[in-house]
């Protein structure tokens, strides 16, 4: 079983990055915490910036746009932002009416669950606060996590240090 | 394993259940234990800022020291508490504590809170679970849907304090708890 979820990831991933993956208002992909991580692998030598968020939580709702900035900026020097909306499916017109405000320029998933074996399963330290960003640094190691609105400069300090362009 | 004992354990989990449900919903305990994380949950805002939408009061106030209060109904003893509840606000908000009320019977409740908050002038954000009891908040906060309300006293997204099944005469339960941590360094 174990060996068909994974694959069934890695043809998600596969779509997902082959697409170029531009975020869809409907149809947007649902994934279990595998399914997260494997999108993380997937972009293996870049610093991955994780953020959970949901359209009823009013400082994710206040950070997007900092998000947006953020890619926009760093994805040419090696960053890409990958948000992962916590709505459960029954809020889907939520999502639809709230990233039809913006013009997102990065990966937008869904999780399967809202539950604590999904949250655990992304982050031990993680119990659902939201938002939450995590940032992964080129090889895919967890090494900044925000339990909080994140802010672009902080982003951009935390990030730049571990650009493939960075300095010693 | 054969027929018979496969049906042991049941009826010992069946006799468990007969025996200790009927007592957890007598003891007046409910919710989350201290020290566990507070999770996000959306409901309907019903007089707050979010007025008619759905929203996650407690990802709004992230770390700030609050109170979440779960009402079962609505009713006279929850509308004193609702009242307290929002005195207990106005007299801290200036050190940046916050308080919101959440009634788990749903849209039922809402106009109910509508006429508190009008005749009470109510500050704090008054809301109501959207699926009502069935609402995944109270499989969340773990909330006993027999007792009358829960109290969470928070900082920092953690429990410091649960007090539940009060009437109007316990509400200092609440307000200590409140004091002790907002004079925590």
């Amino acid at each position: 079983m174990t060996h068909i979820r994974r694959a069934l990831a890695g043809v998600l991933v596969a779509c997902l990055a082959g697409a170029g993956a531009a975020a869809q208002s409907d149809g947007i992909p649902v994934v279990t915490a595998d399914e997260v991580h494997a999108l993380i692998a997937a972009r293996a030598g870049k610093v991955v910036v994780v953020n959970f968020w949901a359209s009823w939580c009013p400082p994710c709702v206040e950070e997007f746009p900092d998000l947006i900035r953020f890619h926009r900026d760093y994805e040419p020097r090696g960053s890409e932002v990958l948000a992962v909306s916590m709505n459960a499916e029954d809020e889907l017109d939520d999502v639809a009416e709230f990233l039809d405000n913006y013009d997102t320029p990065f990966t937008v998933v869904r999780a399967a669950s809202q539950e604590l074996p999904f949250l655990q399963a992304i982050d031990e330290n993680w119990f659902g606060e939201m938002p939450t960003t995590l940032i992964f640094d080129a090889a895919g190691a967890p090494v900044h996590m925000y339990k909080r609105q994140v802010h672009y400069d902080e982003l951009a300090a935390d990030v730049t240090p571990l650009l493939p362009d960075a300095g010693p | 394993m054969t027929a018979r004992t496969r049906t042991l354990p049941l009826a010992g989990v069946a006799a468990w259940l007969l025996a200790g449900a009927p007592a957890l919903a007598q003891s007046g305990i409910s919710g989350l234990d201290v020290g566990a994380p507070t999770l996000s949950i959306p409901v309907l805002d019903v007089t707050g800022e979010y007025q008619g939408r759905p929203i996650c009061y407690v990802c709004e106030f992230q770390d700030d020291p609050n109170v979440l209060g779960f009402f079962r109904d609505a009713g006279e003893d929850t509308a004193e508490l609702i009242v307290r509840l929002n005195d207990l606000y106005v007299e801290h908000k200036d050190r940046g504590f916050k308080a919101v009320a959440m009634v788990v019977a749903g849209e039922e409740a809402a106009a109910w809170l509508e006429e508190l908050n009008r005749t009470e002038d109510i500050e704090i954000p008054l809301t109501v679970f959207r699926r009502g009891p069935r609402d995944v908040a109270a499989r969340l906060y773990e909330l006993n849907l027999d007792v009358r309300n829960t109290f969470f006293v928070t900082v920092d997204r953690f429990v410091q304090a649960n007090v539940a099944d009060i009437g109007p005469a316990e509400w200092n339960r609440v307000a200590d708890a409140t004091a002790a941590m907002l004079s925590a360094p």
